[in-house]
């Protein structure tokens, strides 16, 4: 089978600081992903590089057999994005910021009316369409954030940390969400510090760690032993130090 | 430097004890805040500035205050023979734009968001807090207010005598206590009168009202007074002013050896020495617990951790408004600037920043044109217009004069606080980065440039009639040229997607000077061809290939010159 996305060799270096080292991976059609590793691993740069955000990096990046560099315009209006903590603007309703993130994505007026007003409905935020953002919660600023990257119905979607801000219930609608867009054939790479959100939906689960990929497998072939958490085997595999030994040394 | 302040500020531990402060504490509160000020270089405000050239900005600051403290010294020179009179209305235009500064910029220290994280939740009592904000906004007056103060400080010791160079600090420090009990007083009746999620917007209207204050008092007011009638002032004419707490400050003078119209003036010197200290006790010990608890609901309504009732007054059903829209795609072929050109109608009606720059422009335009055309001395207004009329030159002059007011809104089109939010641009598959530097141009040029240059064109129609057409068809194809120069040169970058720094304004400001010539030889170009229709004929032709080309640069541009300042 050819792999949906499929990542050569990539290596990214800022200054003298290497950040990615010869990542190989392939990302099927239908697939979700689980991007998983410390902080400082790697995997924001990861995401930005499939994005089409960073161009500067060597090895090569292919979407549906295209090196993405090439065809950067084709392959941004086929992905969705959903950074981490970023920002909006914020002075704009959620109605005026995704008519703009709409046309960005070339789509006609009706289809944004259409599918905005159903994804807002969806995330109980019609009543706050028409109010600016500025007074919004981290929670519905992560939801206007979610519906601007899947406004366009893209094929791949790119989730980073996605259920930050969100409450309980508004988790379990992304993680039924996950599911929907599994349903119809989507592929998710989701990057997360939620090891049992990313052990519950992901069907393949990659670990990066001071750059370079540790471990690329589903739970099952992850496991050392029955029963073994991914955290477990996030702590086996990037030799994290016994945490009640350092939380000791802490309070004394 | 910083050490040194703290010191100072915290000499009179025994007084902030009685006031109901933790000394220690309202030490640590300070010693960071000084820090973070350090770090972090005001402009005239403390709004964010995060430029490395804080040196410059610093130099620079001073150096704009101390010419504005040029102005200052009106009164001392024109009343030289009442002392107590001339010091009286100097230390009033002091407090007067201590007043106008703090209503703007002490709002960002009293209502800042970080106190909620850091400071609240801590065993820290009310007083404590609002102290250390009140500490921290005297050493920022004292900063802003010192070169100002500076020409008035010189020329006190010159007219009068040494004594009053000894003084004048002291002064200048109880101005500082009233300018601050006056401002708590606005903002107390601010918030009496409003709701409290209205209490932002009101105060973006002063600091807009401020700007053009200022900008009319540095550039125009000097125009319009008549110094010989100042020089003619008795103070009998000012009786009033033995009321005003600047008049007892003033009357410390004459303890010192100066005259005094009235009586007792002893009386109304330690009026003046007492009345701000009692001011500042009263704003700590008693005003500062319910301006605290209102401090939170303002930040909990701004923040967004307000429950609904606080979160659904921001609504604007305004911009429902579907003509925006509509107005957007016909203006606009490709989606891309159609995006553009909305996101730049909706963050310029919404921004702030955008308004306080760019609106006092708007209102200093018609006070130009009257200074320019119609206060001439010694004549009358009709007659200024009588002879501004028969001069061939007034209808260009009006002409290019509104290149001023775009300068401005393009300047601060590309910049925005919420300049991260441009990420989105580096996600969306936009091929040509120039379509969405257009389609926000074009949304400028019809909301900042159009509505004025129509007024324009009615003046000169009305008076000039039919054959200043052309003038006002050639004009308005090289304003056009002169926005599309200033752009590719200097700002050519996505809508609201830089960060505003001294460093990039520097940066432009030669390539923006440069620009300027642009307007000059273009005006100068129109006003060599005034008198031969057929000239303006052909130069209207040519222009209009020129702003045909100047576009498709625009359209043009790569993604290469594009600098991504999102940090995504």
């Amino acid at each position: 089978m050819t792999p949906l996305l499929a990542i050569q060799q990539v290596s990214k270096h800022y200054a003298s600081k290497t950040v990615l080292d010869q990542i190989n991976l392939d990302i099927y059609r239908g697939e979700i992903i689980g991007y998983i590793g410390p902080n400082g691993a790697g995997k924001s740069t990861t995401v930005k590089i499939l994005t089409g955000i960073i161009q500067d990096y060597e090895g090569a990046v292919y979407y549906d057999g295209q090196d993405i560099r090439a065809h950067l315009a084709e392959l941004k209006q086929k992905l969705g994005y959903v950074p981490e903590l970023a920002e909006l603007y914020e002075m704009l309703t959620p109605k005026e910021y995704l008519y703009f993130i709409g046309k960005l994505h070339h789509m006609e007026d009706a289809l944004i009316e259409e599918r905005m007003l159903n994804m807002m409905a969806s995330f109980d935020m019609t009543p706050h369409l028409n109010e600016r953002m500025d007074s919004f919660s981290k929670g519905m600023r992560q939801k206007v954030l979610l519906i601007s990257g899947l406004l366009h119905n893209p094929e791949i979607i790119f989730l980073d940390e996605p259920l930050s801000g969100l409450d309980a219930n508004a988790v379990l609608l992304v993680k039924e969400l996950l599911q929907v867009l599994k349903q119809q054939g989507k592929t998710i790479f989701y990057c997360s510090h939620m090891m049992d959100v990313v052990e519950k939906v992901s069907d393949r689960i990659v670990l990066i760690n001071n750059g370079q990929l540790i471990a690329n497998g589903t739970m099952q072939e992850l496991r050392a032993h029955e029963n073994e958490s991914l955290e477990t085997i996030f702590a086996r595999l990037t030799n994290a130090s016994n945490p009640a030994l350092q939380m000791r040394s802490f309070t004394n | 430097m910083n050490r040194f302040i703290l010191f100072i500020l915290l000499l009179p531990k025994a007084l902030w004890r009685r006031m109901g402060a933790d000394v220690e504490q309202l030490k640590a509160i300070l010693r960071v805040r000084l820090l973070l000020d350090g770090r972090r270089p005001m402009g005239m405000s403390f709004r964010k500035n995060q430029s490395n050239k804080k040196v410059n900005t610093a130099i620079a600051t001073s150096i704009l205050s101390f010419l504005f403290g040029l102005m200052y010294l009106l009164p001392l020179f024109a009343m030289e023979q009442q002392a107590v009179m001339a010091l009286a209305f100097n230390y009033s235009l002091f407090l007067v734009m201590m007043v106008l500064m703090l209503t703007s910029d002490f709002v960002n220290v009293l209502f800042d968001a970080r106190d909620k994280y850091i400071l609240l939740p801590r065993p820290i009592s009310s007083q404590t807090l609002f102290l250390s904000k009140m500490l921290h906004i005297f050493v920022y007056l004292t900063r802003s207010m010192l070169p100002m103060a500076l020409p008035s400080w010189i020329v006190v010791g010159i007219l009068f005598n040494y004594k009053m160079v000894l003084l004048f600090p002291l002064v200048l420090m109880l101005l500082m206590a009233l300018a601050l009990f006056f401002v708590n007083g606005i903002y107390l009746l601010i918030l009496k009168l409003m709701p409290v999620n209205k209490f932002k917007d009101a105060l973006n209207s002063i600091q807009i009202l401020f700007s053009i204050i200022i900008f009319f008092s540095m550039y125009i007011g000097p125009r319009l007074i008549d110094f010989d009638a100042i020089e003619q002032i008795k103070w009998s004419h000012f009786a009033w002013m033995q009321y005003l707490p600047t008049y007892w400050l003033a009357a410390i003078y004459a303890w010192v050896g100066a005259s005094s119209p009235y009586a007792h003036v002893w009386l109304y010197a330690i009026l003046g020495i007492t009345t701000p200290l009692l001011c500042m006790v009263l704003i700590t010990k008693y005003l500062s617990p319910s301006f605290l608890q209102k401090m939170v609901a303002i930040d909990a309504a701004s923040s967004g951790q307000a429950n609904e009732t606080l979160a659904h007054k921001k609504q604007k059903k305004g911009n429902n408004s579907s003509w925006v829209y509509q107005l957007a795609n016909l203006l606009n072929k490709s989606k891309d600037a159609q995006a553009a050109f909305l996101l730049t109608w909706w963050q310029t009606n919404r921004s702030r920043t955008f308004k306080i720059k760019v609106l006092p422009s708007y209102a200093m335009m018609p006070m130009y044109i009257l200074g320019m055309f119609f206060l001439k001395e010694q004549q009358s207004i009709s007659e200024s217009i009588q002879i501004a009329i028969k001069k061939p030159s007034t209808p260009l002059l009006l002409i290019y004069m509104t290149s001023y007011v775009f300068f401005n809104a393009i300047t601060y089109f590309i910049h925005s606080d919420a300049y991260k939010a441009s990420w989105v641009y580096y996600a969306a598959p936009i091929q040509q980065p120039g379509k969405v530097i257009l389609g926000g141009l074009k949304a400028i040029w019809l909301k900042y440039f159009i509505p004025f240059y129509l007024i324009v064109c009615m003046i000169v129609l009305s008076i000039w009639h039919w054959s200043a057409l052309p003038d006002l068809i050639l004009g308005l194809l090289h304003l056009s040229i002169i926005m599309l120069v200033v752009v590719l040169m200097s700002y050519r970058a996505l809508p609201f997607s830089k960060m505003e720094s001294m460093q990039t304004q520097q940066k432009k400001f030669l390539r923006g000077m440069f620009a300027l010539l642009v307007p000059f030889v273009l005006g100068m170009l129109h006003f060599a061809v005034h008198a031969f229709l057929w000239l303006k004929i052909i130069l209207i032709i040519l222009m209009a290939i020129a702003v045909y080309y100047l576009i498709d640069s625009i359209l043009q541009t790569p993604w290469s010159l594009i600098k991504d300042e999102s940090d995504l």
